[in-house]
């Protein structure tokens, strides 16, 4: 990690990069704590400003944005009652009714702690752990990627919500529209359906914009807007230095179980944050109580949700497999800059990589700075009317897909997008897989055929070890919903046998 | 049987057995239409086979395998929803498709496809308004906030500074032209 100092002193020591971070961080916790945007949202929103950044700002634009509305998550959850993303879910617990007590201040304090040190050991994982997992990777050859690309996919697939089946055909479907376009080794043109534009392939962006931005638009207007009374008492922010320092061992073990939720792909922030909180309700059940406003339980969720973000990375830039949608948006701003995640980005690219790990650090620390003076401002911001942020959202959506590569089809594509991705969520179909299929189908298709070129036949997939075990516990998760299947088809409820 | 399936099935006693919803074979029968349109895409190319030289599939191969994969598993959806339909009694008429409720949605899908030719038309600034001067007031109007007279002035004053604000963003700091 020699490359690391020059990187960062010429990072840190940049006004232009500085107030860039500052207002990213500032802009992911205003969005992150709005309710309805998620961090997702607002990272595929934001996408498209750091086209006209070098691949290091961009990151230290982007990973600001995506770690300050992590952040930015646990303050709807702590005055709304709302999360702003789905790992704040579980620190409205307990973040709701201190805050309702008159003491909102103190419960942001104690998330603001808790995400900064979860966040410091989320770093620190990614620092220690991608390299050598980089290192490993490097073994790998093209039978084990592209049987890691479908292992990558069916997980993903699998933990998407809604139905595991849906999920799963959802994940092909984006593997199909991954192939749309000239094919990388015959340059011949799949389901381009006459369109020129489309011999290019699916952008990334409009998609995501569309899927994750416009759809979310499209949904938050079916229903009446209801604007939230954000709980405008804020109190004192700073808790007891004792009281503090009895959730130490809290934040430990919740930093633990994020890092760990967080290194599998498509686990995500919200099982990491109903893992620490569940463990710890357990440890505690005969001496406290949760979910009447127990600092200990806005710590467990604020620390492992903010673990698991520095853990995401890891699997994103060792093999190239985003660990959720936010990770996946991520690779999308890596493959505009002409940089493929994976093993080989640690060989080529350190530079960039240090300026990932700094552009994490930079952003703690200023998550940390920025949030406690600016509390009140945030808690207003949260009446500010939706009209603003909805139509400017809109706007963003129309303004970001067409300046990714000045064209009107992208526009086009981003709307086509957004409106099928609404239908099919109301169709009960997860979307977010058809992103992961996007992002790994082409990965999957280059890294298929090139091993039956080299290696003649697929006998090969069944001859190395990690090919095995990987295709293994790729047939157990696609079986799940077979079994599933299997299990109400011959033995159904009581009351369907009785009808 | 173990105790946590007994649990579960003395737990199902309780209620009725849920039927399936009819968006749950639309969602099927979306997949397998999918299929069938890539399908003959890829049919209807004849130098897709021009690609398959030595062991190397070519480039027909993954999107065939995918084109079938979610043709055979909308099919599946389908038949394992009509199959838990014929034990419940029928289908359920709908699911979190509220068609009532899609009308200011679709009317959003209409106008961004409106913005988007006028975009070409009229330019950047101009169709943002055209725009964005409704959506303010229908976004306003969804609150169940009240419209008065200073609303006439507020509103479009808004749209025009969100429009601008985004316009000075990119086209000053990132120096995207815009149509």
């Amino acid at each position: 990690m020699t490359e690391f100092l020059p990187v960062a002193l010429q990072l840190l020591t940049d006004p232009g990069t500085l107030a860039l971070a500052c207002l990213a961080t500032f802009l992911g916790i205003v969005l992150g704590a709005l309710p309805g945007i998620s961090s997702t949202m607002t990272l595929a929103v934001l996408l498209p400003f750091s086209f006209s950044m070098s691949p290091g700002v961009g990151m230290v634009f982007l990973i600001g944005a995506f770690y300050g509305s992590v952040y930015g998550g646990s303050v709807s959850a702590i005055l709304l009652n709302i999360p702003g993303t789905p790992g704040s879910m579980v620190t409205q617990l307990d973040g709701y009714p201190l805050a309702r007590r008159g003491e909102a201040g103190k419960a942001l304090t104690y998330a603001l702690l808790a995400s900064t040190f979860g966040g410091i050991v989320g770093l620190t994982a990614l620092v220690v752990f991608a390299p050598t997992l980089a290192r490993a990777a490097f073994a790998f050859q093209s039978p084990e990627y592209a049987v890691l690309m479908i292992f990558g996919l069916s997980m993903l697939a699998y933990a998407s919500p809604g139905s595991t089946f849906l999920g799963i055909l959802a994940g092909v479907l984006g593997l199909l529209l991954g192939t749309v376009g000239l094919d990388m080794i015959t340059n011949l043109s799949r389901f381009d359906f006459g369109v020129s534009h489309l011999q290019a392939g699916i952008n990334l962006i409009p998609f995501a914009v569309g899927i994750f931005g416009f759809a979310e638009i499209l949904r938050l207007l079916e229903q009446p807007i209801v604007v939230e009374k954000a709980a405008t008492r804020i109190g004192s922010v700073w808790p007891k230095f004792t009281e503090v320092i009895r959730t130490w061992a809290t934040a430990v073990r919740s930093a633990i179980a994020g890092v760990i939720v967080g290194i599998i792909p498509a686990a995500g922030s919200a099982i990491a944050v109903s893992m620490s909180y569940a463990q710890e309700k357990k440890l505690y059940e005969k001496t406290e109580k949760f979910g009447n406003g127990n600092p200990r339980g806005i710590v467990a969720a604020e620390t492992g949700n903010n673990a698991a973000v520095g853990a995401a990375l890891i699997p994103l830039l060792t093999l190239g497999i985003p660990g959720d949608t936010m990770t996946a948006v991520l690779v999308g701003a890596l493959l505009i800059h002409g940089l493929q995640p994976g093993p080989k980005l640690f060989t080529d690219h350190p530079d960039f990589v240090a300026a990932i790990y700094l552009a994490l650090a930079l952003t703690i620390l200023l998550t940390f700075l920025l949030a406690l003076p600016l509390m009140r401002i945030f808690a207003r911001l949260l009446s500010a009317p939706p009209r603003f942020l909805y139509v400017g959202v809109l706007v963003l959506c129309v303004t970001g897909s067409f300046a990714v590569q000045n064209a009107l089809f992208d526009v086009l594509l981003m709307i086509f997008f957004g409106g099928a991705g609404y239908f099919m969520l109301k169709l009960g179909i997860p979307t977010s897989p058809i992103m992961f299929g996007l992002v790994l189908g082409p990965l999957l298709e280059e890294n298929l055929r090139r091993t039956l070129i080299v290696y003649g036949d697929w006998a090969v997939f069944f001859q190395r070890p990690v090919t095995i075990g990987m295709l293994a516990v790729t047939a157990v998760v696609l079986m799940l919903p077979l079994v599933d299947i299997a299990r109400h088809r011959f033995w159904p409820s009581p009351v369907a046998r009785h009808d | 049987m173990s105790l946590k399936q007994r649990g579960s099935l003395v737990g199902r006693q309780d209620r009725p057995a849920e039927r399936p919803a009819v968006v749950e074979v639309v969602a099927g029968t979306l997949f397998v239409v999918i299929a069938v349109v890539g399908g003959w895409s890829l049919l209807t190319n004849p130098y897709l086979e021009l690609g398959q030289v030595g062991s190397d599939p070519g480039p027909g191969f993954v999107p065939w395998l995918g084109v079938w994969a979610i043709g055979l598993g909308g099919l599946a959806q389908i038949a394992w929803v009509l199959m838990r339909a014929r034990a419940a009694g029928g289908l359920r008429g709908r699911g979190k498709f509220v068609p009532a409720r899609l009308w200011l949605p679709v009317l959003l899908i209409v106008s961004m496809v409106l913005y988007h030719a006028a975009l070409r038309a009229l330019g950047f600034i101009p169709a943002s308004l055209l725009f964005a001067v409704p959506w303010v007031a229908i976004i306003h109007w969804r609150t169940g906030e009240r419209f008065t007279a200073r609303h006439l002035v507020q509103l479009p004053l808004e749209a025009s500074l969100i429009v601008a604000a985004i316009y000075v963003v990119f086209h000053y700091g990132i120096q995207i032209q815009f149509p």
